[in-house]
């Protein structure tokens, strides 16, 4: 294909882009190994003290234990829930079915910060304030919907015919789920899995409003440090979380054509 | 005999199909129900020590309908995901299109990456990165001031504009995708059979591609639109005071004031917004799709 001056143009506009979504993270990146106390950038002098600190901090290391406990948990339900939903639209028509797609959607699409006012309104009435279960439901509410699509994408992949096939064979329906089913969607479950780990693990508008001082997430450490004014520890943790993105995202790639997900 | 047999079974079948859904029910009715809750303590008076006395009263929106400025917030946030939404669009567009017809996969996967790593890192972080590069000491105006275009530093951070950025950032991710995945079902002999018949490349893309990809748009605006209507980190710490959203407006009820009532009203108002714009956006669509045929 001849490189035409419109293709040039295309692909000069795409790398801006790039530029524009990475750049932001790229400065944090290097402002985190300032050794000065001011985000400046480039950074003057290079050091790890910011790193050290935010590591030796206590509210750190309580945020991150919280933070992942919560994701583990959520990822899990998220997924089973996903699994089921998905299983469940896929292989049975029924009326109705689309109102239940938007109810089950409505969390995940609607302001994230609904929910979490929601939530909170509703733990306070049965004490269930500064709990997890709060933000485990929230963040559940907000992830499955992506692990239902994500399976249902793959969904078409397994032909039924292999269930039918097993069934024959005698297999009991659970039988089939688990020896045949589910293996066969491995890639898509771990997908969901680590999406919805994610999705928990950054969440800020959800768990901003169900967080208290003994239960704190990461996400809502770092807008409390932001909204107090920033300083380049804040720079440290975000590199942590730009590097397991980064893994995310590669991981994700093996497993699964990446197109499928959205 | 026969029949209450296979009732029998056909009944075990519909209870077995439920069973499938019961999960993701009891998690959104346990949400429907939080709504409700919510929208019971807007009902509520504010009290400065105990947060709400269960007295009901329509006081808390009579007083945000009366009020001017708060009134003027629902335009304003309107305003402002409107803006965001179609910016989004016309930066996402091109690169949407771009992925779709770009032949090599390995760049279509690169690309995929990259813009899917930003999606998962916390919003917080991105905002952090904009008050970096829009701040008086950040890197644009340090370049700048390097460069000796200006003396005194521009005042790009704290303002509508900055906001703006932040938002088409955290956006575009998904709408790129959006329009991606329905570039991507177009079928190329469509647009091979256009210009073979003598159009130039832009009606093509006009009258062929631009229409099919209608969905694409569709669904990857709503989505955004629906998410910066309820946006208020990008304006809480991008926006310096000037950009008040009625998320930011119900997000400070919660946290600061403590004024559970109102902030519950103030998200139920955003609530209804939403869902009224959504759904007058399909009916939009609706028309325009009707009106093609």
């Amino acid at each position: 294909m001849r490189i035409t001056s419109k293709k040039r143009i295309l692909s000069i506009f795409i790398i801006l882009v790039i530029l524009f979504l990475i750049g932001p993270l790229f400065i944090v990146m290097g402002i985190s190994f300032n050794s000065g106390t001011i985000m400046a950038f480039p950074p003057k002098g290079f050091s790890f003290y910011w790193y050290r600190k935010i590591l030796e901090s206590n509210s750190m290391k309580s945020a991150f234990k919280m933070s992942f406990i919560t994701a583990t948990i959520s990822a899990f339900i998220a997924t089973i829930i996903g699994f089921l939903t998905a299983y469940g639209m896929d292989r049975h028509r029924f009326k109705g079915k689309s109102i239940i797609e938007t109810l089950f959607s409505a969390p995940m699409m609607l302001p994230h910060m609904i929910t979490g006012v929601s939530l909170l309104t509703l733990s306070q009435q049965f004490r269930l304030i500064g709990t997890i279960f709060p933000i485990l439901i929230g963040h559940v509410l907000i992830s499955f919907p992506f692990c239902t699509r994500i399976i249902s994408s793959s969904l078409p992949a397994v032909d039924p015919s292999y269930e039918e096939a097993a069934k024959i064979s005698g297999a009991t329906t659970f039988q089939t789920l688990t020896q045949i089913t589910i293996p066969l969607l491995k890639p898509a479950i771990i997908s969901s899995a680590l999406f919805s780990f994610v999705i928990s693990f950054t969440d800020t508008s959800v768990a901003l409003f169900l967080t208290t001082e003994s239960i704190n997430t990461i996400p809502v450490l770092l807008f409390q440090y932001l909204y107090s004014g920033a300083d380049p520890g804040i720079a440290a943790i975000s590199v942590l979380f730009i590097i397991m993105a980064v893994v995310i995202v590669y991981t994700l790639s093996r497993l699964i054509k990446l197109e499928l997900a959205i | 005999m026969r029949s209450s047999i296979s009732s029998f079974f056909s009944k075990k079948k519909i209870l077995f199909k439920i069973l499938f859904f019961l999960p993701a029910l009891i998690f959104s009715i346990f949400w429907v129900i939080s709504l409700i809750y919510a929208f019971n303590i807007s009902l509520f008076i504010y009290s400065p020590l105990k947060m709400f006395i269960p007295k009901y009263t329509i006081e808390n929106y009579i007083n945000f309908f009366t009020n001017s400025f708060f009134v003027k917030r629902i335009f304003s946030t309107i305003y402002l995901s409107m803006i965001v939404t179609v910016l989004t669009l016309i930066v996402a567009y091109p690169v949407g299109y771009y992925l779709a017809r770009v032949s090599s996969p390995v760049i279509r996967t690169i690309i995929l990456a990259i813009l899917l790593c930003p999606f998962f890192v916390v919003m917080v972080v991105r905002v952090y990165g904009w008050i970096a590069i829009l701040s008086d000491n950040g890197i644009i105006n340090n370049i700048l001031m390097w460069l000796h275009f200006i003396d005194k530093p521009l005042r790009i951070l704290y303002n509508l504009p900055a906001v703006i950025i932040g938002l088409i950032e955290v956006n575009l991710s998904i709408m790129v995708f959006s329009i991606y995945t329905s570039i991507v079902g177009i079928d190329t002999s469509f647009e091979e059979a256009a210009i073979t018949s003598g159009a130039s490349s832009f009606r093509t893309f006009y009258h062929i591609t631009l229409p099919l990809s209608i969905p694409g748009i569709y669904s990857g605006t709503s989505i955004i639109f629906g998410t910066n209507l309820g946006a208020f980190l990008h304006p809480i710490f991008l926006g310096g005071g000037y950009v008040q959203t009625l998320g930011l407006l119900a997000y400070k009820r919660f946290e600061l004031t403590l004024n559970w009532p109102m902030g519950a009203a103030i998200s139920f108002i955003m609530l209804f917004m939403i869902l009224s714009l959504l759904y007058v956006y399909s009916k939009i669509i609706r028309y325009f799709k009707i009106m093609r045929r």
